[in-house]
């Protein structure tokens, strides 16, 4: 990320190396300024992307394979350009419509007409003041670009081995599918039965390194919130990370998309090969619930209750509901 | 009116041996005299503003005949307003005055009131919940009389987005001056997402009461009871006073809120932008605006609409809202005679953002906005020659405040 060059003195660093495993974690003070975005945005190719982007970064090499994990915005955001995820609407979307198609005409059924001549009638003074211009719907639409605002992304963290993308695993769906590739080396996401060890992650080890970066966030111009960002915690038995996009459309809709990758350094040792090999483990937790399934299933649908992904999480936790999960491991050797 | 009675009535328990109230003897005194200058600057003052309202008239009708003849020769309409000073009518002037005058005796009484409240303010301390609802009458009362288009004389410094950031506000008038030396006027979104929207507004308002004309305030997409009970602003009432009434008292005010300034006749000063139902100034004066900021409609898009770069007018891809482009701003201005449009709603890592070829500014007073973005905050200064100069300024200091901004602290997450 060479753009990112002067962003990142006004930046925290952090980094610790333990068992084969590099870990740097750049974590910026602000969020990026007009010359980035521009950047950004001729990077992704989009004119839309968030208003609070981070020049963050979390990066973890194993050494010996070259194997790389890299968390930032800009890849996050490339892949929810390749995602064509199908367009939100608002809460009073449907209301906000008719009272357009009232006020300026636009799209001409016969009954929506009738209809207009019906309230014409009723408010003629109002009416006959305002502006006769008729504006189009769907010419409107056609300069808003209809695009989702919701930055929803399947992105779980770019994989290279010696600086080649080995593509996202088959567990997101939206994801550059790994058997398409063509490379030269085994190192792949494969399904397992394998879950992440609770025991390992409960377990209170001095902290070597900890880090939690926010990669992007949206306030959706009021109308809920959309974030995404990375936990890093790194012991001397594990490290394991958390990717959280986060997504709460005020009286529409939920959205979750948790990735937790965890690594047992342990694990190497305790192996009988003399290679210094490392097994990472995938978690992949999806979860989408509308208002009214909300409602249906119990749950709370007080939008103070889903504010940040922090506080959300922990409500759906107790609470329960429907997710998917997947699971992938990648074995390096 | 009460205390007035009840003051003739135990009048004459001073002259008791053990009456207490023999010692607030001249605190009566003082309040009698209060009490008989009032009711007859009131008489005075119903007079006058009639006196005052037939000179305003004939003042008008003066300077609407000048300006046709002027206009014939000269088509260039700012320099008449600078050629013909409102008031020109000596008998006019001088009820003005006098009208001032009075105004100014009769907000002495309450003003010291006032004067308690903006210091408690000042020091980030919340007032009784009495002294709120006091505080809100007073406001509503001026308010109310307020225009939709209020229009401000320059110098101006122009603010944008506060959001409950208290300790920011306060290094704002740092960097801008204090509130009566300097005038200001506030772009809306006082509220919610801040830790003191509270202190933040109820000083903003008690400003507003204290120095009517030198701090303007206008509405904010924020300032509407089904936002505040999202984002923050109701829980934090909530929680400080331990009822919603203060809430209550705030949201009222929040209705009367003008919508819109106008500097100098050539900048028009909006929270949002445009919208597609106004094409002119007076249709903006014509919304009844005393009320929840509707879902629809001229009022919600002044408001809540953006700026973008397409032609004409677009849709949000959120399904509700407008967006709208260089041309549809130019031409309104054009339409308008405005040199510039200034807005505020949308954050900007660099405080201020020109759009449209220096038609359209955005201004954003919340650095380090929610006390992460980081982003630096700005005031637009427009002096008497209408010339912008924004003043850029990094959050408030971790000294400055009481409670440290967050931090991350190692946890166990799973």
């Amino acid at each position: 990320m060479s753009e990112c060059a002067d962003a990142l003195q006004k930046s925290n660093k952090k980094s610790v190396s333990i068992s084969g495993w590099h870990v740097h974690s750049t974590k910026s003070n602000s969020i990026m300024g007009q010359r980035e975005i521009t950047s950004v945005e001729e990077t992704v190719r989009t004119k839309h992307v968030p208003e609070m982007m981070f020049n963050s970064e979390l990066r973890l090499k194993h050494a010996q394979s070259e194997v790389e994990f890299t968390f930032n915005a800009t890849e996050a955001l490339k892949e929810w350009m390749l995602a064509k995820n199908e367009v939100i609407k608002v809460k009073n979307s449907e209301r906000w419509m008719q009272l357009h198609l009232e006020r300026y005409g636009g799209k001409k059924t016969e009954e929506e007409e009738n209809k207009r001549e019906e309230g014409k009638e009723k408010n003629e003074e109002t009416q006959s003041e305002r502006t006769t211009t008729v504006l189009d719907i769907d010419e409107l639409a056609k300069e808003g670009s209809s695009y989702d605002w919701t930055f929803t992304t399947p992105y779980r963290g770019t994989t290279t081995v010696r600086g080649e993308d080995i593509g996202g695993g088959e567990g997101g769906g939206e994801g550059v599918n790994s058997s398409e590739l063509n490379s030269n080396t085994n190192i792949r996401w494969k399904p397992t039965e394998e879950h992440l060890d609770m025991a390992l992650l409960t377990r209170r080890d001095p902290i070597e390194l900890f880090d939690e970066i926010s990669l992007y966030e949206s306030e959706l111009d009021d109308h809920g919130v959309s974030s995404l960002s990375v936990k890093i915690r790194v012991t001397e038995s594990c490290w394991f990370l958390l990717l959280r996009f986060w997504l709460c459309v005020d009286g529409v809709l939920i959205r979750s998309r948790e990735t937790r990758l965890c690594c047992d350094l342990r694990r190497r040792r305790d192996a009988t090969t003399a290679k210094a090999g490392a097994v990472v483990l995938r978690e992949t937790r999806l979860r989408e619930e509308t208002w009214s399934q909300l409602k249906d299933r119990g749950a709370s649908t007080d939008a103070k209750q889903y504010k940040d992904a922090e506080a959300a999480a922990s409500v759906l936790l107790a609470g329960g509901g429907p997710v998917r999960v997947v699971n992938e491991k990648l074995e390096i050797y | 009116m009460s205390k007035r009675f009840s003051l003739w009535g135990n009048f004459w328990r001073i002259f008791e041996p053990n009456s207490s109230l023999k010692n607030n003897l001249l605190d009566y005194v003082i309040r009698a005299s209060k009490d008989v200058v009032s009711s007859v600057s009131l008489v005075l003052l119903v007079f006058l503003r009639g006196a005052l309202f037939c000179a305003q008239e004939e003042t008008r009708f003066v300077r609407v005949a000048e300006t046709r003849k002027t206009n014939a020769n000269n088509r260039d309409l700012n320099s008449i307003s600078s050629r013909f000073p409102v008031e020109t009518n000596p008998l006019s002037l001088s009820l003005f005055s006098t009208y001032c005058y009075i105004i100014r005796i009769l907000r002495m009484a309450s003003s010291s009131e006032v004067d308690a409240w903006i210091a408690t303010l000042r020091k980030c301390e919340i007032i009784d919940e009495n002294s709120v609802k006091k505080l809100c009458q007073m406001a509503v009362e001026i308010l109310v009389e307020e225009s939709n288009v209020q229009n401000i004389s320059s110098p101006v410094t122009i603010c944008g987005d506060i959001h409950g950031q208290f300790y920011d506000l306060k290094e704002l008038f740092s960097v801008g001056g204090e509130c009566p030396d300097t005038n200001y006027l506030f772009m809306g979104d006082f509220v919610d997402r801040g830790f003191y929207s509270v202190e933040t507004f109820l000083l903003l308002l008690a400003l507003k009461v204290r120095y009517p004309d030198r701090m303007f305030l206008i509405r904010g997409n924020h300032e509407c009871r089904q936002i505040t009970q999202v984002y923050g602003f109701y829980d934090e009432c909530l929680r400080k006073y331990g009822s919603v009434n203060v809430w209550r008292y705030c949201t009222d005010v929040f209705d009367y809120l003008s919508l819109s300034a106008m500097i100098d006749g050539r900048a028009l000063c909006v929270h949002g932008g445009l919208s597609p139902n106004i094409t002119t100034i007076d249709e903006i004066r014509a919304i009844d605006r005393k009320r929840e900021v509707p879902h629809e409609g001229p009022m919600c898009d002044l408001l809540w609409s953006d700026p973008e770069d397409i032609k004409g007018w677009g849709l949000s891809p959120r399904g509700a809202g407008y967006l709208f482009g260089d041309d549809a701003c130019k031409s309104f201005n054009e339409k308008n005679a405005l040199k510039l449009i200034c807005r505020a709603h949308q954050l900007v890592m660099e405080g201020y953002k020109w759009m449209f070829d220096k038609e359209l500014v955005t201004v954003w007073s919340a650095p380090n906005y929610c006390y992460r973005c980081g982003n630096v905050a700005s005031l637009l200064e427009l002096d008497e020659h209408f010339t912008p100069r924004f003043k850029v300024f990094e959050a408030a200091p971790d000294s400055n405040r009481a409670a440290p901004g967050k931090r991350t602290v190692p946890d166990y997450f799973l």
